[in-house]
């Protein structure tokens, strides 16, 4: 019963935690319990007729998974690959389906605790689609973690891929 | 609890399938004379394992139905009842509406419940009428018996009123072992009107009760148009854990049909029955073992149907066919014994390493090499192994088609000699389960197109009996599937006329003898003049060739008109594992399917040109072929040589893949790309090198399809 309660009480602990990372000096986050992984930056295949944020595939342990430049991804320039870039491996349950998708990010940053009070959600852009990538804004101390709505995003990806597929 | 109940029903309809096929086969070899005592007892084990297993999982359409097989099939066994052909066919009936029945609870189609009830009544009215044939005494009350049981199921009952007393004293232990004597006394009330009377001398002192204890016993009065058998029943799963007594009441006129079965072989436990009084068995006298209960109104319903149970039963077998993709494997014990041999190998291997890597004194180079040697020898035994797992024989698949010839040599009235060989070929398990519904068309289309009626071939100077022959054989990475029969053939420019006329071949359009044959396959094509339920719609043809296609197999028509025609279907042994040929383009490595590959060319020595419109062609063996250029098309970014041609086939068109050079040739385990992401075009998968990167694989089907809108987009 005792056990029951804390992992209970875990659950929902970890349930407010997010993984930040950083682009371009911005830093995001996203929701730790869809993070399974993460990985340094390495050798990858380049898939051919695929968006170019679609960087290519990886073998995580004998599955074929795709990475996501998001940096590219939300239209930033490129920038050189370094020590410090990682994949960060999320799994994305969409439709009984659940996909493992590699992020590819300049840097991991920290973890944080936010409770659901300390995050201000997102407005709705007035003429940008792109406020629905924003869940909203963790409030920590200082500074500002843009938090995203990953499913979106994936979503869109895969989408817009199978729009590609179609077409051609 | 529920989810256990779950897996033993999934256990069950799997038995099922396999008992079957049993009964199917063993019937098959009963009709044509061949079956001895131990056919008739392995059949008549595997409808009582149905009968069984159906009546506890709750499928009691199917446990009903079994058990009037199973006494058509007593009665055979006990030799009171000659196997007639008649007989046969109408337990082969009973098995298409079982396997009906099957495939509805898997939810994979409907089962045609009024025509197992017109089943059923057949089968009870054969018995009727084969006890009668046997005692001739009395022709006119069998007759009778035969007349009311055919037409209405409970007919009997005002005739054969049966009076029994049963006492039924539950063991001490009876509550113990999970069992209700109040639901057997519930079910013992269905036979009739029952008196009850309970006896409380076993009871002991209050002080002294076990409440888990069973003191009660019972004794019942029945009055009914039940036999001792329909109560004995109720006993069935019981009977070890209980005493059990039945005897006639004084006032019983009609003496009872006790088979066999019923009193000593369908008790699970054969041998531990209860002591059961033997009824007056000395007369056989028909009597309906259906209870009238499980079956409310349907005696008009039965006569009605009784007419036609022939059409229906082929809609039954039809259904079935699809309905056998079971996504469980069985697999033999010793193949598992064998991987867990290999795995413990590998085990001991890899803890040698890690003692040769530990070694305070350095590595001893030699050593390692040694072990190194040994695991890759262990790994190769393994994924054999593993692959052995999922391999079927193809037995599996052609055990129905004895079935489909006799019934189609009746239906369309020529005789045929099937023979089949290769059985133990293996194939991959969703190969073969593909490859069923395939098989059966071209068996289908071979019997009602190709081989003629007794009459035509004896004026053609054939012997009148036709020939059909199956055959599978491993060639090299491929399995070979033949269908081969001595008919007519194919009538080339009769074909080419109704091609034409069907627009699928322009007017103006020469073909060769080739080219023409394969036309059977094109999609809406049928020379059949009349439509029947076995052929014409000249849908089947076309998909026998997508799912073979699909399954990245490829199939070939010969044909000698007069003669015969050959079918030949080429299958990969398995789905996951491929031979490639590892070719280089700028900076990556492709895999190209070695079984597409005709031919590699040097790209300065073929003559090229470029064709406005539809880019670069080259000539290879008199023959044009268009040139794709894998480095621009998949848009690399590093510069590459394009040195080399592969020419590669896809489903008879052939393209010239520019790449820059030919790496090692490796089998390779294809993994799908659309698990964690989309399907590609032009690629059937991905694949793990041996170090660890990714490699993709080339799809040469699909790779040049438009390729000009795809560069747009």
């Amino acid at each position: 019963m005792n056990t029951e309660f804390n992992s209970n009480k875990d659950i929902a602990e970890t349930a407010d935690q997010f993984l930040s990372f950083l682009i371009a000096g911005e830093e995001y986050g996203i929701e730790i319990l869809k993070v399974q992984e993460i990985k340094s930056w390495g050798q990858y295949t380049p898939l051919p007729k695929s968006p170019d944020y679609v960087l290519g595939v990886i073998n995580l342990r004998g599955a074929i998974v795709p990475i996501i430049d998001l940096r590219c991804r939300f239209g930033l320039p490129p920038t050189e690959y370094t020590a410090t870039t990682a994949v960060i491996i999320v799994r994305n349950e969409d439709s009984d389906q659940a996909r493992i998708i590699g992020l590819v990010v300049d840097s991991v940053s920290e973890v944080y605790h936010l409770a659901p009070d300390a995050i201000q959600e997102a407005t709705e852009h007035p003429n940008s689609q792109k406020a629905n990538y924003v869940r909203g804004f963790g409030q920590i101390g200082e500074k500002l973690v843009i938090l995203v709505n990953l499913d979106p995003i994936i979503a869109a990806s895969l989408d817009q891929m199978q729009q590609l597929a179609e077409a051609s | 609890m529920d989810d256990d109940l779950e897996e033993l029903r999934e256990i069950f309809l799997d038995e099922c399938l396999e008992n079957i096929e049993l009964l199917e086969r063993g019937l098959m070899a009963m009709g044509e004379g061949e079956g001895d005592a131990d056919t008739l007892n392995e059949v008549f084990r595997a409808a009582h394992s149905i009968k069984g297993g159906g009546s506890t999982f709750g499928f009691l359409p199917m446990a009903e139905l079994t058990h009037h097989m199973e006494t058509l099939l007593d009665e055979m066994r006990s030799g009171r009842r000659e196997v007639a052909e008649s007989d046969v066919d109408l337990l082969l009936t009973a098995l298409d509406v079982v396997q009906g029945i099957l495939a509805e609870s898997r939810e994979q189609g409907n089962a045609d419940h009024e025509n197992r009830l017109a089943v059923q009544a057949q089968l009870e009215a054969a018995v009727v009428e084969g006890i009668a044939d046997n005692s001739a005494g009395q022709p006119e009350t069998a007759a009778q018996a035969t007349e009311g049981s055919s037409s209405d199921g409970t007919g009997e009952g005002e005739s054969a009123q049966n009076s029994w007393r049963v006492t039924f004293a539950p063991n001490s232990d009876f509550y113990l072992r999970g069992n209700d004597a109040l639901l057997i006394l519930r079910e013992l009330a269905r036979n009739g009107d029952t008196k009850l009377a309970v006896n409380v001398s076993a009871m002991p002192e209050w002080s002294e009760i076990d409440v888990n204890n069973s003191y009660l016993s019972w004794q019942l009065d029945i009055t009914g148009a039940s036999s001792e058998a329909d109560i004995l029943e109720v006993f069935e799963w019981v009977d070890t854990e209980c005493s059990v007594t039945i005897n006639p009441l004084e006032s019983n006129s009609a003496p009872q049909n006790r088979s066999a079965e019923e009193t000593g072989e369908n008790s699970p436990t054969a041998g531990q029955t209860p002591p059961v009084n033997p009824a007056s068995d000395s007369e056989q006298k028909p009597a309906s073992t259906n209870n009238p209960d499980k079956t409310p109104g349907g005696g008009e319903k039965k006569a009605e149907s009784a007419q036609k149970p022939t059409a229906k039963v082929g809609k039954a077998a039809g259904k079935s066919a699809s309905a056998n993709e079971s996504s469980s494997i069985r697999i033999a014990t010793d193949k598992i014994d064998q991987l867990i041999n290999l795995v413990g190998e590998l085990v001991i291997t890899q803890s040698m390493l890690s003692r040769v890597c530990e070694s305070p004194l350095g590595i001893d180079i030699n050593e390692l090499r040694e072990r190194m040697a040994e695991l890759e020898h262990n790994t190769r035994d393994l994924q054999e192994s593993v692959m052995q797992v999922r391999m079927l024989p193809i037995s599996s698949a052609f055990s129905r088609i004895p079935r489909l010839v006799r019934d189609l040599s009746r239906k369309l009235g020529k005789e045929v000699d099937l023979q089949m060989d290769g059985g133990s070929t293996e194939l991959d398990k969703t190969v073969l389960e593909r490859m069923i519904d395939p098989l059966v068309h071209l068996v289908r289309n071979g019997m009602d197109h190709g081989i003629e009626t007794p009459e035509e071939r004896k004026a053609s100077g054939k012997s009148d009996v036709g020939m059909l022959k199956l055959s599978a054989r491993q060639e090299s990475g491929s399995v070979v599937i033949e269908i081969k029969d001595d008919g007519k053939g194919i009538n080339g420019p009769f074909i080419l006329a109704k091609a034409r006329e069907k627009g699928i071949v322009a007017a103006d359009e020469e073909l060769t003898e080739d080219q023409i044959n394969q036309l059977i396959f094109a999609p809406g094509f049928s020379t059949a003049a009349v439509l029947s339920d076995v052929s014409g719609r000249g849908v089947g043809m076309d998909v026998v060739r997508r799912n073979i296609l699909d399954l990245g197999g490829r199939v070939h028509v010969y044909s000698e008109f007069g003669k015969g025609t050959r079918i030949e279907i080429n299958l990969p042994l398995s789905l996951a594992i491929l031979d490639g040929q590892l070719v280089q383009v700028a900076d990556q490595v492709y895999i190209i399917p070695i079984l597409s590959i005709i031919e590699t060319l040097e790209l300065e020595q073929t003559e090229r040109s470029e064709v406005p419109g539809t880019g670069e062609i080259c000539r290879f063996r008199g023959e044009y072929l268009h040139m794709l250029r894998v480095a621009d098309h998949f848009q690399l970014t590093e510069p590459s040589a394009g040195r080399l041609v592969v020419v590669v086939d896809t489903h008879g068109k052939r393209i010239g893949l520019v790449i820059d050079d030919v790496l090692g040739q490796q089998q390779v385990v294809i993994k799908p790309l659309d698990k964690n992401y989309k399907s590609v075009k032009g690629l059937a998968g991905a694949t793990i090198m041996s170090d660890g990167s990714v490699a993709l694989i080339l799809d040469p089907a699909n790779i040049s399809e438009p390729e000009a809108s795809a560069e747009a987009a």
